[in-house]
């Protein structure tokens, strides 16, 4: 067993690193999550992540949000200085909800829509996860109302948002369909790979 | 039925308040800003409304006399008023039932609370109205309300029943673990859960299973290795037991019974039989006590799921610090009752615009309102 270290922002992106590291079929071994709210937390421990991947594999998840694109936001978190190898720092565009809308079919499934109403190239999304929520408000009331919340509610997401989709990840998210519609979701999922093959 | 609002003058720590209620209604607040205080209103309506060894006089008798009850910010008015109005949903823009009760102290001899004010309006009509001719002529009846009295509640029966079903639950591990050597003692209406077991034994047995099985599932989730629950009853004593099964090196390890349960699955499993048991109005005292936070994240949307599955829609009003529970993005702002302790009692709000906007924006109550209550000076307590 090779141990692995996952840090992330949130219950969501937590998940789905557990699942892209169980998906290499290999011996690294998720042992140790780190994650505060936000990515604020990430990016402060930055230096402690680099340090910390001397010894072992660390996966960074974030999302890009609104800066340009991947590349200035590890320069920027980084300040430039150079990334260890071991340490695996990948950038959902925009939002990891894109990486779940890459996987049109089950994405439609969970919610019980169309597939055709499903967006296409969810990379390109603005927002992912307000186009989530968007077509989740199409779905059959019980799984609305756990991931959009109900009618009038001040509130931007369900209660349920994030165990709902959670379990999606560990349940019936395909990563490898998705990854043919999200090209950061197939980049991270090959440099795992990369990382689970070498010794 | 749900409460919709609720108004208050002079009860406790509250001078005033008029606020709304929902199906689930978060009270936030800093230690000793009322919020068993705000509790306490649903459970002396309880008090009041309950047909046997209930009523005015012994609901404030139980809480110390109308002294105690008063408002100390209060001035010259001596009345303690509660209003409340229920409907079916907490959008209905016209209640379907309204009460108020105004009371305060006889002015002479014992100082007996008597009623000032007794008034009920169904939807736009006004049904009662005391004092009324008779309390004139027999001014001893104003010593009791109308919604005590059988003979005289019939026209409004639903409103006492809603109040008289009111469930108040703040389990303490240590009183269920211990109570053989702490002694017998137990306030009216068990508010901390000693008689839970008993509790648990008077449901029919089918039910009862129907509610372990579903427990059990959230147990298996929450807490490490544990494998099963169920009920049993001594064989000598027939004293009624909880009993659970946990993974264990050991494969002979054997049932354990609910003393040796820890706090937090006492704790959890009280919450959980409590918010399947009934459809009344539920007032839970904050109930992330003991646990973890990863299970005290989850109980907005745990509420949620029993309200959905329920075949009537019970209320909930929670009163908690923890910032587990309230960094749930989805919960509803309309929802949050924040109780801002002042010079002149304890005011308590919703949420201003600003606030509300915050929450749309995606940011959670732990972030945009826990800051608000927490006391300004606290980290000078380190260095005490």
């Amino acid at each position: 067993m090779r141990r692995l270290v996952l840090a992330t922002e949130d219950a969501l992106s937590e998940a789905i690193g557990q699942r892209l590291v169980d998906d290499t079929g290999s011996d690294l071994t998720v042992t140790e999550r780190l994650r505060r709210r936000g990515f604020g937390y990430l990016k402060s421990r930055i230096r402690n992540f680099c340090e910390i991947a001397r010894r072992a594999p660390v996966l960074l998840l974030t999302d890009l949000d609104t800066e340009e694109c991947p590349a200035t936001l590890i320069d920027d978190w980084s300040r430039r200085d150079t990334i260890p190898r071991q340490l695996l720092f990948r950038v959902a565009v925009r939002q990891v909800e894109s990486w779940l809308l890459a996987d049109r079919d089950g994405m439609a499934h969970l919610l019980r829509i169309s597939v055709r109403h499903v967006p296409l190239d969810p990379d390109a999304l603005p927002d992912a996860k307000r186009s989530l929520l968007q077509l989740a408000k199409r779905a059959p009331r019980a799984v609305r109302e756990d991931l959009v919340g109900e009618s009038g509610s001040t509130a931007a997401q369900g209660l349920g948002y994030n165990s709902v989709l959670s379990n999606f990840v560990r349940t019936s998210w395909d990563p490898s369909r998705a990854g043919q519609q999200s090209n950061s979701l197939a980049r991270a999922r090959r440099r795992l790979n990369e990382l689970a093959t070498a010794s | 039925m749900v409460v919709t609002r609720l108004k208050l003058k002079n009860w406790r720590n509250f001078r005033e308040a008029d606020v709304p209620m929902r199906e689930r209604t978060y009270l936030v607040g800093a230690n000793a800003s009322g919020k068993s205080n705000f509790l306490d209103v649903f459970r002396f309506l309880r008090d009041v409304s309950k047909p046997a060894g209930g009523g005015l006089q012994k609901a404030v008798d139980d809480r110390g006399g109308i002294t105690k009850l008063r408002c100390l910010h209060a001035r010259r008015d001596p009345e303690v008023r509660i209003e409340v109005h229920l409907s079916d949903s907490a959008d209905d823009a016209t209640p379907a039932w309204r009460y108020v009760l105004g009371f305060k102290a006889e002015g002479k001899g014992a100082q007996r609370p008597v009623v000032s004010k007794e008034q009920v309006w169904r939807a736009d009509r006004k049904i009662l109205d005391r004092p009324g001719p008779e309390d004139k002529e027999d001014p001893r009846q104003l010593t009791q309300t109308h919604l005590e009295q059988i003979q005289t509640n019939g026209e409004f029966r639903d409103v006492a029943d809603f109040f008289g079903d009111v469930t108040y639950l703040h389990l303490v591990p240590q009183l269920l673990k211990f109570g053989d050597r702490i002694g017998g003692n137990r306030l009216e209406n068990d508010p901390f859960g000693q008689g839970f077991l008993e509790r648990i034994a008077k449901c029919s047995s089918k039910t009862r299973d129907a509610r372990l099985k579903r427990i059990e599932k959230a147990l298996s989730l929450a807490v490490p290795r544990f494998k099963h629950l169920k009920f049993a009853q001594d064989s000598s004593t027939g004293r009624p037991h909880l009993e659970a099964l946990y993974e264990h090196h050991r494969p002979n390890a054997g049932w354990q019974r609910e003393e040796q349960f820890s706090d937090g699955t006492l704790r959890l499993i009280g919450l959980l039989w409590t918010l399947l048991d009934g459809d009344s109005l539920l007032l839970l005292e904050e109930p992330e006590l003991s646990l973890n936070s990863a299970i005290v994240e989850q109980i907005p949307q745990m509420i949620q799921h029993v309200q959905r599955s329920a075949k009537r829609r019970r209320q909930i009003v929670i009163s908690s610090h923890s910032e587990a529970m309230m960094s749930n993005q989805g919960i509803d702002g309309r929802g949050v009752l924040i109780l801002e302790p002042g010079s002149d009692g304890t005011i308590i709000r919703t949420l201003d615009k600003l606030e509300s906007s915050s929450l749309k924006a995606g940011l959670s109550v732990a972030e945009v309102i826990l800051p608000k209550t927490r006391p300004q000076a606290a980290e000078q307590l380190g260095l005490w």
